[in-house]
């Protein structure tokens, strides 16, 4: 009985698997077919296999070429990133180590801006760095990163509290100062955390669409979102396979990022989503 | 501690960045919201005080407004719970002892890590456009397919397909909650006999409804800011029959320039969701467990 | 003591002097050195514009042949679609971040009129050659007196007819210029072909038709300059219900169809050959001729006894110059050479249309370089012209409109009357920003 019901389970979960999957091998297939197979042929295995999808979407005809949008999303991507683990480790370090005064309700004010929707501070952020002539730049995506990512500083508070108090203890009666404690000892047991914390926010920042949409408005700064969608603006009928070749492009760190890092993903979330 | 006394004053230095971020690029702009919803406030020139006027329009003028609520709202109580539904389920059938576990959850979470992505809204338009794979395959079977991008009637399922379809964040947190569960409970309940849908409801359900309670306000909170696939897959229509709630706030203050509108409308989001996450919050009494041994 | 008076006095005076001498000498040097290096140093100018790959192509060509003859300028081209493109121009200059030079269009008009501060008076600008335009041309492109753009190519919009199928199906594309006969000409076509089409469009080739229905039945610009809607709530129902019904008949193809497509001629019915009409500026002609079938010119559809054809052909298009620049003098340049100088104007070819500037239009005929389907839709055009181009195209109106042409043709949608009503009352509410 047992067995047969496994069974089931495991085909259940096989055909699932197919159905969920599918639209993502798709679009790997299509990237290497023309785009007229890619209208009219229902199979998986291209016809005719053809890298014109990669050779022309990557060149980019009357547009620039999507390596600009690449490294443009690295320019963007990167420094954010850095940012946003190092003023996470600042503040969570600040929050979970030190006992100043209005400590609980700083940190629970923090906590609560997790749940404030993004969109209603949007226009006056906008206008704040329009004011300041941060707009077409990078700029408002690293001065927030460097202000400290609320659902990743308490990410990096959870972890700390999870490290044991003597070890900074004993480095205070060895006459160390609290950086040095931060920086030899404990960034070292705060490995796992940082890793999950630069794997998300590069995965987070590398997707986003709507706030490079508002703040970037030179097609030279685009970074990748905005250049797939400029490849679908195009006049005539829209090149499908080079559309498909150039978004499966744009996936492709995350996915590498994905499955090399695969344990920190269910580690980081599980320490911000469960403890408390 | 109270030699350590003043060294703790030190932990307000480690927090500055974020007290100075959080009053220049939070505080601030909250503040702000709420001041220019009273304004009118185009690009080219300084805003205008005209008191209740955006409010009035917004809830007696705008026929744009209570569309975008509505389909927003018919949105997140579609996506929401089925997401959570599928994620729970299958988080539940993947926590026995199977072969294959890593990689059966590492297919299921695939979509998710994406997130808004754009890549994923413009495959999503490749396969349920008119000519797309999904009514070819259809056409296989001798079924005419809708438009589903195209008309009306689908576009909003069609959309929330795509969220559910990213279920595996969700799903994750509820495989790490489950293996939570201390196995003796479970076996104590066998040997008792109780049948499984009691061990769930009694056993399983209430021991995660932590998990829940959180992924049902992030989920929600995420849902009602989606922008991108309504504005790439189908720019909020057909007939704004996906015209979410964020593409009607992008439209009015960057496409009309209208920020003092704008702003009264991000105000009423927020002011939507805060009811909402409060209510989730209240009722948790009434289905949220804590395990005795946290806090 | 009166001589230690008179020596600190001289002694002063004679400071001053030097002084004085030395910082003329100074000044006169550093104005030197300043200019000498302007000749030397590079200056970069931006220029914007929106288009097709097409008119990239040849404006950027246009922006390297100028570099070529200039080598301390060097022009940044920033380029893109038509959607997004006057929101991200605003937006750049109220941020000051503006480029020096951009193409523009008079349909803008209503929204910057109360800003004319944003655009340099082109009267004043320095070096720039104004002599290839009459002023009657010039004035259309003033604001509170102050020329604001130069004029660029005649354009307008003309129908394109998939001449293979016409002639197939013995639709004779000449002898039903109204609505009226265009619907009777595709139903006989249809009953032939049943699976065949009337026209097929994108959502903006559906209202540039409608407002030019509207401006014809009424005998105003769709909106007038006083900031309201030129045409009656009756006119629209009626133009509305004509949509709605040729959306059911098949003289359009059924909307579901094409209401999510983003580029024009992508509607793979139209691809395929079983679309009778298309329509397009004729600046975009040369995208025309790729495909698989023969393509024919058509004039605009117009109603019985219209007294405009709501089809303008005079310059809307322009290119501006942004007040803030700090390169005045290079943007000078630029113009001149887009406009009179061979190599830039033959760079540039019709991708703006037919040149308004003599000298740029004699080039082209010179040089045979304006092809007979231009030509063609040029003559189709300026005999049909009674136009008067809209001052005023904000984007909330255009939505508004697509809303209701949307809502009678599609499912779920509602009657004409009830879209009329909805788009009058949205509609000025809107047009209220505006006065």
């Amino acid at each position: 009985m047992k067995g047969q019901r496994r069974i089931v389970t495991h085909v259940g979960l096989i055909l699932f698997g197919i159905v969920m999957v599918y639209p993502l091998i798709w679009l790997l297939s299509s990237s290497f077919k023309s785009t007229l197979e890619i209208l009219s042929s229902n199979s998986l295995w291209p016809h005719v296999f053809s890298a014109e999808g990669f050779a022309k979407g990557w060149r980019g005809e009357g547009r620039p070429g999507f390596g600009l949008f690449v490294v443009n999303s690295m320019l963007l991507t990167v420094p954010t990133v850095l940012l946003t683990v190092i003023s996470g480790v600042l503040v969570g370090y600040g929050f979970s180590r030190f006992e100043f005064p209005f400590r609980k309700p700083l940190f629970g004010l923090m906590i609560g801006t997790i749940l404030l929707p993004n969109t209603v501070l949007l226009i006056p952020r906008y206008l704040i760095f329009r004011n300041i002539g941060a707009i077409d730049s990078y700029f408002p995506f690293w001065i927030t990163a460097a202000a400290g990512v609320p659902f990743f500083i308490f990410m990096f508070a959870q972890f700390f509290r999870g490290i044991p108090r003597s070890l900074d203890e004993s480095a205070y009666m060895d006459g160390c100062g609290s950086f040095r404690i931060l920086v030899s000892i404990l960034v070292p047991l705060l490995q796992p955390a940082i890793f999950s914390a630069a794997i998300f926010q590069f995965i987070w920042t590398w997707s986003d669409f709507f706030q490079p949409l508002i703040y970037i408005s030179s097609v030279s700064k685009f970074p990748v979102a905005l250049g797939l969608r400029l490849s679908i603006d195009s006049m005539g009928i829209p090149p499908w396979n080079q559309i498909a070749a150039m978004s499966l492009v744009s996936m492709l760190p995350p996915i590498i990022i994905f499955f090399t890092a695969q344990k920190y993903f269910v580690e980081g979330i599980v320490t911000t989503g469960l403890k408390g | 501690m109270k030699t350590l006394g003043r060294h703790h004053y030190v932990g307000l230095l480690y927090i500055s960045p974020w007290v100075i971020g959080f009053i220049a690029l939070t505080l601030i702009p909250f503040i702000s919201t709420i001041a220019f919803s009273f304004t009118d406030y185009s690009v080219l020139r300084p805003p205008r005080f005209v008191g209740i006027k955006n409010f009035v329009t917004m809830f007696a003028e705008d026929d744009l407004f209570p569309k975008s609520l509505e389909v927003t709202s018919i949105y997140v109580l579609v996506s929401v719970p089925l997401k959570l539904a599928f994620a729970l389920l299958v988080a539940m059938i993947l926590n026995q002892k199977l072969r294959g576990i890593g990689t059966y959850r590492t297919i299921y979470y695939l979509p998710s890590i994406f997130g808004g992505s754009v890549a994923l809204s413009i495959l999503w338009r490749m396969l349920f456009m008119g000519n797309g794979l999904v009514n070819r395959m259809l056409a296989i079977f001798s079924i005419q397919g809708p438009e589903w991008l195209g008309d009306a009637r689908f576009s909003l399922l069609t959309i929330s397909l795509l969220q559910v379809w990213q279920f595996g964040s969700a799903m994750v947190l509820f495989l790490a909650g489950l293996k939570q569960v201390p196995d003796f409970l479970y076996e104590a309940a066998r040997i008792d006999g109780a049948g499984r849908f009691r061990i769930f409801m009694t056993i399983t359900f209430p021991l995660i409804t932590p998990i829940l309670f959180f992924n049902l306000i992030m989920q929600t909170i995420n849902a009602f800011q989606t922008f991108t696939a309504a504005f790439v897959v189908t720019s909020g229509g057909p007939l704004h029959s996906t015209y979410l709630y964020a593409l009607l706030l992008y439209d009015n203050a960057f496409r009309y320039f209208k920020m003092g509108y704008a702003s009264a409308l991000a105000w009423f989001l927020f002011v939507v969701l805060l009811a909402v996450t409060s209510l989730v919050f209240r009722s948790s009494p009434y289905w949220l467990h804590y395990m005795e041994s946290e806090h | 003591m009166r001589r230690t008076m008179r020596t600190r006095l001289s002694l002063l005076l004679m400071t001053a002097t030097l002084f004085l001498a030395a910082t003329m000498v100074f000044a006169a040097g550093s104005k030197e050195a300043a200019a000498s290096m302007q000749a030397q140093g590079p200056e970069t100018i931006r220029l914007a514009w929106w288009g097709g790959d097409a008119r990239h192509k040849a404006t950027i060509d246009a922006a390297d042949a100028f570099m070529k003859k200039y080598p301390q300028i060097t022009v940044k081209t920033e380029y893109q679609g038509f959607e997004g493109y006057y929101d991200k121009l605003i937006t750049q200059i109220a941020a000051g971040t503006g480029p020096d030079a951009f193409q523009f269009i008079t349909a803008w008009f209503g929204d910057v009129r109360k800003s004319p501060e944003m655009f340099y008076d082109l009267r004043k600008l320095a070096g720039l050659d104004l002599s290839g335009w009459n002023q009657s041309t010039l004035d259309t492109m003033s604001l509170d007196g102050k020329l604001i753009g130069l004029p660029q190519g005649q354009n307008a919009r003309i129908l394109v007819y998939n001449k293979d199928l016409a002639d197939k199906l013995g639709v004779d594309v000449q002898k039903y210029p109204t609505w009226k006969g265009f619907n009777a000409a595709v139903q006989a076509a249809r009953a032939k072909d049943p699976s065949i089409y009337g026209y097929s469009g994108i959502m903006d080739q559906y209202y540039y038709p409608l407002i030019g229905y509207l401006d014809q039945v009424s005998g105003n610009e769709f909106i007038t300059k006083d900031v309201k809607f030129g045409f009656s709530e009756q006119q629209l129902v009626d133009g509305l219900t004509m949509f709605h019904d040729w959306f059911q008949n098949g003289t359009f193809e059924p909307l579901d169809k094409t209401v999510l497509l983003k580029n024009a001629w992508s509607d793979p019915a139209w691809l395929n050959g079983n679309v009778l009409f298309n329509e397009t500026p004729v600046t975009q002609l040369g995208q025309q001729m790729k495909y698989p079938f023969k393509v024919g010119l058509t004039r605009y559809w117009v109603a019985d006894g219209a007294k405009l054809t709501g089809n303008p052909v005079g310059p809307n298009m322009m290119f501006s110059v942004n007040s803030q620049t700090k390169h005045a003098d290079a943007v000078a340049k630029l113009m001149n050479f887009f406009h009179s100088d061979p190599a830039g104007v033959k760079a540039l070819e019709l991708q703006r249309g037919v040149p308004s500037n003599k000298a740029a239009y004699d080039i082209l005929v010179n040089a045979n370089m304006i092809d007979d389907m231009t030509k063609t839709a040029m003559k189709i055009v300026t005999d049909s012209d009674t136009g008067e181009y809209t001052f005023l195209d904000p984007n909330e109106i255009r939505d508004t409109m697509e809303t209701a042409i949307q809502n009678v043709g599609l499912k779920g949608g509602t009657t004409p009357e009830a879209a009329a009503k909805q788009f009058i009352a949205a509609g000025n509410r809107i047009l209220q920003n505006f006065k």
